[in-house]
């Protein structure tokens, strides 16, 4: 899985300005929207009683502010309930009939079913939330003002902040409420789908349990658990387009257990039902019920420290780099080359023992990618070294040990690779200035390499001509596992922070737009939202000329322009006049305009947990956090425009 | 009109914005002016053309004209629903933009625009909550003005089934829920049988008892007749009359004599006797007219002659000639 944030909350709001971008954002609103009702108003009724007209909106912000009462929010948010009640057991009953269909055809043939569960249900659930949520908030105050009921209310005490935020809190409870009853049954539905158990697919004899000598099976493989003594030749059936081994692992109090390998990302226990009265070996075993699909790894991942990055790479001769290229753009690895002195350096920080579950064993999880300059023997793995190091700091490298301990592994490709370092390290060696290194050491890993909970983590490839590639996400300590269902929990909080946000969206543009145009207009944030990282991706390509970000086509106009002439991305445009005027219009005006609103406009995509939940990590809570601030500060954003728009809109001239 | 009151305004307190604050003077308006413009803000309709009025503490007031003269616009005008296109409006001598008046105002709109899911109720109770009463307060003051408007037996059916009389019904309750000072009432007696209608002016009356202000507007002459102290005629928008409407109606140039006790030979002596001032004379005034036909006058008057017309009547114009 790609993880591409590992900001901290703080960071992004103080170091990356996050704070600093919302103060603008608001002080440029509320400034615009003044002159802008200024300079309308002006038009209408001159400037002297226009002055007065916005004077008086300014002051009497104040009072519509101060003087909420929790009983009118709540009044209204009650009437924004009631009117909505039917839309919201349609949208439940569409819910279950969608589950009732999907479950026809969700995770079949699948090895991990559980993935297309997440992700459809995570999908369907956002649509449905969003599109609900829209509905509602998009026509109640336009119905309310087309049929005057209206009326009624603003001529009773109510604010205009009361009658904005009222609407919010109602629309946000049911969609909130929706998303529970969404959340649970997928939850359930999920649980339900991709259960499943197995049985042998043949009966076990004595002679089947093939015994394990000297590491190996007689037909020369690996056992898939390096404590086992025997392993089975019969496999289990297949179920969800995969089957399990099993093997008998011998107990330290004496006796057996038997288990199961992890195949598609769990395993089964496995309970001996008939044994062989002669060998004792198991002839008839249950499966229970798949265990380890559903998880919520907790990784720690490499962070910068002080001024050095938190990976960094050297090239064949040991000078650092980017990395190598291998080729594909999209590819967001960086390659070392085997062989040399080519290295990748992860830093990590906070490496202390309580944030182990397992701290006699530490998890390294290793998901890295291969590139193959010749393919030599395919079957054999590509060969490559981890080493761990203590941090020295910089004042004391004359003085202080260095402790390190190399582990050479094969890498697996396409698949999260786990590293278990016991706690004592034996083979490991001491380093001091002006001495000869102390080899075979015994170090702990907490006390002496991860000490202060400073480690570096270097990774080289041993095969000449191969290259492994690496990206920060790559590798990681697996601290713990998280329950799934608190994680489960967490998404649905990333989808309810996009209803918030569609909620406060819809309801901002109700008070100036008619029902219909609030969703289109919606939509057409919406879509913005989503695509803001390619809107600032193309702003950054044709303004700045980043060569990281070149991009074909040009700006807005000129890329409709292509569209319309159907031209190929790559050819100029014909030079002259309207050429230039495109040219101009897209740098000068349309590109850093929507570059300016991109940042206003959250980012929706990533509201979208579902990989996490997918592949089986923790959502980051930083991440959460960072999520619902974005989130919040929209909707606020989205509340006062609503109340300016609202309480200046003259309300019996529609 | 703005110089109408008799006295100069008292000292005003110190908290009062509006040093002209009268606090007799309930509405105020001064050239009152609306035109309604399209979306691209091009004038379409004058609906309201420099309207002069005081309301004044304690009377009925009555708005009246023909359809489409204006009246609602005035009411809309002076609740803040649309914003002036010139003059002034205030209302306890706060801007009509202000909300806190709303604390003291009822109001019926042309038609009950109510949310036709809820029950009467449910009603209730939602207006109650809008202005911040406890809930005990607000099940007390529904009990009580459903049990007034006579819905008692339909308070917990939806209001998408009541009838239009029902509907004005809980309508106007919702308009009291706050017992106002000022109620303002947006053709009252529409779509009420003749029944609901004299419960409906019984009422208005019985507000005017409390001490309240009213102002109500009416195409129907009977209405007004019956319950306003005064009344504005409005036309296309202008004010064409202002005034009590006794005063309005009244026939100067004739009188009338009521008598007591005639005989048939008496009758045909009447002349004689008057014309020897004997026999008992019980009362001499002048004949009303019927409203009907000043409001007809002031329509044909309108049409031959447009142009805002001299105000008759208007004595000291505080209502107690
Ligand atoms: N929202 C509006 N937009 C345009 N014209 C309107 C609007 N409301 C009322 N008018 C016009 O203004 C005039 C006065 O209307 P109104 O005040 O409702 O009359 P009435 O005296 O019957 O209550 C009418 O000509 C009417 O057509
Ligand atoms: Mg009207």
């Amino acid at each position: 899985m790609v993880v591409e944030e590992f900001r901290t909350f703080t960071d992004w709001l103080l170091n990356e300005g996050a704070l600093l971008t919302f103060v603008y954002i608001m002080a440029f609103s509320v400034v615009a929207g003044l002159l802008l009702g200024f300079i309308v108003s002006s038009f209408r009724v001159g400037p002297g009683e226009a002055f007065y007209s916005v004077s008086q909106t300014v002051f009497q912000a104040v009072p519509d502010l101060l003087q909420m009462r929790w009983r009118r929010i709540w009044a209204i948010a009650r009437l924004a309930i009631k009117e909505n009640i039917r839309l919201f057991v349609v949208t439940v009953a569409i819910f279950v009939l969608a589950l009732s269909v999907a479950g026809w055809f969700i995770g079949g043939g699948s090895k991990y079913p559980e993935r297309s569960y997440i992700a459809f249900l995570f999908f369907a659930a956002q649509v449905l939330v969003s599109i609900f949520a829209v509905l509602v908030s998009a026509f109640s105050l336009p119905n309310d003002i087309f049929s005057k009921t209206i009326y009624t209310v603003v001529t009773k005490p109510v604010r205009a902040t009361e009658i904005v935020v009222g609407r919010f809190v109602g629309f946000a409870l049911l969609g909130t409420v929706l998303l529970v009853i969404i959340g649970s049954l997928s939850y359930v539905f999920m649980q339900r789908g991709i259960d499943h158990s197995h049985e042998l697919s043949e009966p076990i004899t004595a002679d089947k349990w093939l015994p394990i000598v000297d590491g190996f099976t007689p037909d020369g493989r690996r056992p898939f658990d390096p404590r086992a003594v025997y392993e089975s030749s019969v496999l289990t059936t297949r179920n969800n387009e995969h089957v399990h081994r099993i093997a008998i692992v011998p107990l330290d109090g004496g006796g057996f257990e038997v288990v199961a390998d992890e195949t598609a990302g769990h395993t089964h226990d496995v309970k001996v039902v008939e044994s062989d009265p002669a060998t004792q070996r198991p002839t008839l075993v249950s499966f229970g019920p798949p265990r380890g699909n559903l998880r919520a790894r907790r990784p720690i991942y490499s962070m910068p420290r002080g001024d050095l990055p938190a990976l960094t790479l050297t090239d064949d001769k040991g000078t650092e780099t980017r990395g190598v290229n291998v080729g594909e753009v999209w590819d967001y690895h960086k390659y070392i080359q085997g062989g040399t002195q080519a290295t990748a350096t992860f830093r990590f920080s906070g490496l202390s023992p309580e944030r182990f579950v397992d701290q006699d064993s530490v998890q390294l999880d290793l998901n890295l990618a291969v590139f193959r300059t010749h393919i030599g023997d395919l079957r054999r793995r590509i060969e490559a070294e981890v080493e761990l190091r203590n941090v020295v700091d910089v004042a004391e490298t004359e003085t202080a040990q260095v402790k390190f301990v190399k582990i050479p592994f094969e890498t697996e490709e396409f698949k999260v690779q786990t590293l278990n370092i016991p706690r004592k390290i034996k083979n490991g060696t001491i380093r001091a200035q002006g001495q000869p290194d102390r080899t075979l050491q015994e170090l702990d890993f907490f006390e002496d390499l991860a000490s202060g909970g400073q480690l570096d983590l270097i990774i080289r490839c041993i095969d000449q001509k191969q290259y492994v590639g690496v990206a920060r996400a790559s590798i990681y300590f697996h601290a713990g596992d998280e329950s799934f269902g608190w994680n489960y929990a967490r998404g649905i909080v990333g989808v309810w922070a996009q209803m918030l946000a569609i909620v406060a969206l819809s309801i901002a543009l109700s008070t100036f737009l008619k029902g219909p145009v609030v969703l289109i207009g919606a939509v057409g944030v919406i879509v913005f939202g989503y695509s803001a990282k390619f809107i600032l991706f193309v702003a950054d390509s044709v303004l700045i000329g980043d060569p990281l970000k070149n991009i074909w086509g040009g700006g807005p106009l000129e890329a409709l322009y292509r569209l319309v002439y159907q031209m190929n991305l790559q050819i100029p445009l014909p030079p002259g006049a309207g050429t230039a005027l495109i040219k101009f219009t897209d740098a000068q005006l349309l590109l850093p305009g929507m570059k300016s609103l991109s940042f206003a406009v959250p980012r929706f995509e990533n509201f979208n947990l579902s990989n996490y939940l997918a592949y089986g990590y923790a959502i980051d809570n930083q991440l959460l956090l960072i999520n619902l601030a974005m989130a919040l500060s929209f909707v606020l954003g989205m509340m006062l425009l609503g109340y300016f728009c609202f309480k200046t809109r003259e309300i019996a001239a529609a | 009109m703005a110089s109408a009151t008799p006295t100069a305004p008292a000292a005003a307190p110190l908290t009062q914005t509006n040093v002209d604050y009268d606090p007799n003077i309930v509405i105020e308006t001064q050239n009152l002016t609306k035109v309604y413009s399209d979306f691209w803000g091009r004038s379409k309709v004058r609906a309201l053309k420099g309207l002069d009025l005081e309301v004044r503490k304690g009377e009925v007031f009555g708005l009246l004209g023909p359809n489409g003269s204006g009246k609602s616009t005035t009411i809309k005008l002076l609740l803040g629903l649309l914003f002036p296109s010139g003059g002034r409006a205030t209302i306890f001598g706060k801007p009509t933009t202000e909300v806190s008046k709303n604390e003291r105002i009822g109001y019926l709109p042309e038609e009950s625009y109510l949310y036709r899911f809820l029950t009467a109720e449910e009603t209730l109770d939602f207006y109650g909550r809008l202005f911040d009463m406890p809930s005990s307060v607000r099940r007390e003051r529904a009990a009580q003005l459903i049990e007034k408007v006579g819905l008692k037996w339909a308070r917990r059916r939806p209001l998408k089934e009541y009838s239009k009389g029902m509907t004005r019904r809980i309508g106007l309750a919702q308009a009291l829920i706050n017992d106002p000072d000022l109620v303002l009432l947006d053709e009252p007696t529409s779509g009420l049988d003749p029944l609901g209608t004299r419960e409906m002016k019984d009422l208005i009356l019985e507000l005017k008892e409390q001490g309240k202000t009213v102002v109500m507007c009416s195409h129907l002459l009977a209405d007004v007749q019956d319950v306003c102290d005064r009344i504005a005629i409005l036309y296309q928008g202008e004010l064409k009359e202002l005034g009590r409407v006794d005063e309005l109606l009244e026939v100067t140039n004739q009188q009338q004599i009521r008598v007591e006790g005639l005989t048939p030979d008496a009758q045909a002596k009447i002349a004689e006797i008057l014309a020897t001032s004997g026999g008992k004379m019980l009362d001499v005034s002048s004949p009303k007219n019927t409203l009907e036909n000043l409001f007809l006058d002031i329509v044909r008057e309108s049409q031959n002659r447009p142009g805002a017309r001299g105000i008759i009547g208007s004595g000291d114009d505080n209502g107690n000639r």
